[in-house]
């Protein structure tokens, strides 16, 4: 926290000990600092004078809500008078840039780069936006924002966003995936990939965009798209998907009916995986390392991800769902194993997880879990906002399978992640019964 | 601290009338004084209150215009720090030895542009904001608990909508200081 915020944690009454200890020491050798509390100070009754004027022309019938004014009544004169010079003058200048979208939801690391480069990484909810760059900066990373015409655009996972309004909302998907429902537009929304351009005037659609191709899928409505190598364009309607890349015909398809079974193909190469991606030294295939991430409150946690439904079938879970994970861990550490859940129309689902059983997961050994589906649980960064998430995963598109390990570095490595039906037998439920 | 004034007490009296409109044309800066000292707007009233009357009670010992500042600030200031040593023992405040700098600082290099013109300046970054958030940003200033029940409007917590005000007070601090730079041009 800077000394300027806790001056202004001063003002509104919300500084705590640690920040008057810290303000005493810092306002006792800084002239400059100094200044700024007196500018700070200076403001404040602009502050106040500008409640009592709202509050005058609101005419507020409760009085307990009104504000005591308790300055001699022939002070109001001047006060008028004052608020008369204020009316009649008017500088010229725009300092603050518009705000033309708020952080209408977020969970997970994200960080905002706007207001001439400024990097903001503590975002929260309420937070107005101008133009700049959102950044989701882990596989848990969910921010949804909400434009001031109602539109909103969901980030998930590691992704990034640049947006702009100046009369046209024009965004520029530089990685990872987005949702979005788009309210009519006047003039028509246009989304930007490495591969493709999107114009878009009002509907609910996914987009998803990786180095060499951009996926769409449309819910409602229409969604033009046209192919950046080639300026080929084609419309893509409801319950339609097209990939736009270079080696691929652009024809929009029928939505492909889910599928329950899935496996990691982690041999084949890195793509669609977060982590460290290594050939085993026997040769006996691919191991994926997990990354540090820092957490929304600052923690470091040791990640694996695996991206699911990319760029075939949806693949569905049901509630007999059996989730495997394959690897191995150097040292003790609560591990930690979840999903990425998203609608069938590209909506955000939430995040569930659940912990390895102790005594399964030891130092120094492999691991192969089968983890049933009912014993994950909504992600507990997300339980405030539980009544707009399902109670359960079953029935929703696994967007991402993750792994991660907490706060040290564990060594841990994933060679298999899979979803399964229910032929094996869940090493939670054996448990269970023992 | 003492009640020094009447060692920095012109010479003669000014008519009633003068020392009314004295007192309304300093009485933005010397709350503005009070709130350097003090940590709350009620208690700046009270202070204001105070020492207007210890003024009034002794108006006779004004002699003309421009002793009437210096002279209303240091019975300002006594009051401020009265009231502060008793607040002292219930809430969070800053040491007397810092703001006695800063009062000082007031005193003797004080801030070069008109308080008015701030507060219009303030007034238009004001208007930049959504409607949404200048009520936000007022409702400190609204009486106690306008930023809760806004919290409890939005089922918030009002610790992060109090984040959420120190954001957009931080935009209007750039934007009213850009605005009193190309004032100043």
């Amino acid at each position: 926290m800077t000394p300027e915020e806790r001056i202004d944690r001063y003002l509104l009454g919300q500084a705590n000990s640690e920040d008057i200890e810290i303000l005493n020491h810092l306002l006792q050798r800084d002239e400059a600092l100094r200044q700024s509390y007196r500018f700070r100070v200076a403001l404040e009754g602009g502050y106040r004078e500008a409640a009592l004027r709202d509050s005058s022309v609101t005419s507020n019938p409760d009085p307990a809500t009104q504000i005591p004014d308790r300055r001699f009544s022939w002070l109001h004169t001047a006060a008028a008078a004052a608020v008369m010079v204020l009316a009649v003058i008017w500088f010229m200048g725009n300092q603050i840039p518009e705000t033309i979208a708020t952080i209408s939801n977020i969970s997970g690391p994200a960080s905002w780069t706007g207001d001439e480069g400024r990097v903001i990484d503590d975002l929260e909810s309420g937070i107005p936006l101008s133009g700049g760059s959102l950044e989701g900066t882990s596989p848990k990373s969910w921010v949804e924002v909400t434009f001031t015409d109602g539109s909103v655009v969901t980030l998930s996972g590691d992704s990034m966003l640049t947006f702009s309004d100046l009369g046209q909302k024009e965004l520029h998907l530089k990685r990872g995936s987005l949702f979005a429902d788009v309210r009519p537009q006047s003039k028509p929304m246009l989304i930007h990939t490495r591969t493709a351009s999107l114009t878009v005037l009002g509907t609910r659609f996914e987009v998803e965009t990786e180095l060499a191709a951009t996926k769409l899928d449309v819910s409602e409505g229409t969604v033009g798209i046209r192919r950046i190598s080639d300026g080929q364009a084609v419309e893509v309607s409801a319950n339609q998907y097209v990939v736009a890349a270079a080696d691929v015909a652009l024809r929009p398809a029928l939505r492909d009916e889910p599928v329950h079974v899935w496996k990691s193909e982690m041999s084949r190469g890195s793509k669609g995986l977060q982590g460290k991606w290594l050939l085993d030294e026997e040769g006996a295939g691919a191991r994926l390392w997990a990354i540090p991430y820092l957490t929304h409150n600052k923690k470091t946690i040791f990640t694996i991800a695996a991206s699911v439904s990319q760029s075939g079938a949806p693949v569905v879970v049901k509630s007999d769902s059996l989730v495997r994970v394959r690897g191995r861990l150097k040292s003790d550490s609560q591990v930690f194993v979840g999903l990425t859940l998203k609608h069938r129309n590209g909506e955000f689902g939430g995040r569930f997880q659940v912990r390895m059983p102790k005594g399964e997961v030891s130092a120094n050994s492999d691991f192969d879990l089968l983890l049933p589906l009912n014993k994950f649980s909504l992600d507990p960064s997300l339980e405030s906002l539980s009544e707009i998430f399902p109670s359960r995963p079953d029935g929703l598109v696994v967007k991402t399978i993750w792994c991660h390990s907490l706060h040290n570095q564990a060594g841990l490595s994933i060679s298999h992640f899979g979803i399964e039906g229910p032929t094996g037998t869940s090493i939670l439920a054996a448990k269970e019964h023992k | 601290m003492t009640d020094d004034f009447n060692e920095l007490q012109p010479e003669s009296a000014l008519p009633e009338a003068d020392f009314i409109r004295l007192f309304a044309r300093h009485e933005l800066e010397l709350r503005n004084y009070a709130r350097l000292i003090l940590p709350d707007w009620s208690y700046v009233d009270d202070a204001l209150q105070d020492a207007s009357v210890t003024m009034w009670e002794n108006r006779a010992k004004l002699r003309d215009e421009s002793g009437f500042l210096p002279w209303a600030k240091v019975i300002v200031r006594n009051r401020c720090f009265n009231a502060i040593a008793k607040l002292r023992r219930d809430r969070l405040v800053l040491d007397s030895n810092v703001l006695d700098l800063i009062a000082n600082e007031e005193v003797t290099d004080s801030i070069n542009f008109q308080l008015k013109t701030l507060h219009k300046a303030l007034e238009d970054c004001l208007r930049k904001l959504t409607l949404e958030h200048r009520n936000l940003v007022l409702a400190p200033y609204r009486g106690a608990g306008a930023v809760k029940e806004l919290a409890e409007a939005a089922r918030r917590s009002p610790n992060s909508l109090y984040k959420l005000i120190g954001r957009l007070r931080e935009k209007l601090y750039v934007c009213v200081e850009n605005k009193l730079k190309l004032e100043a041009l």
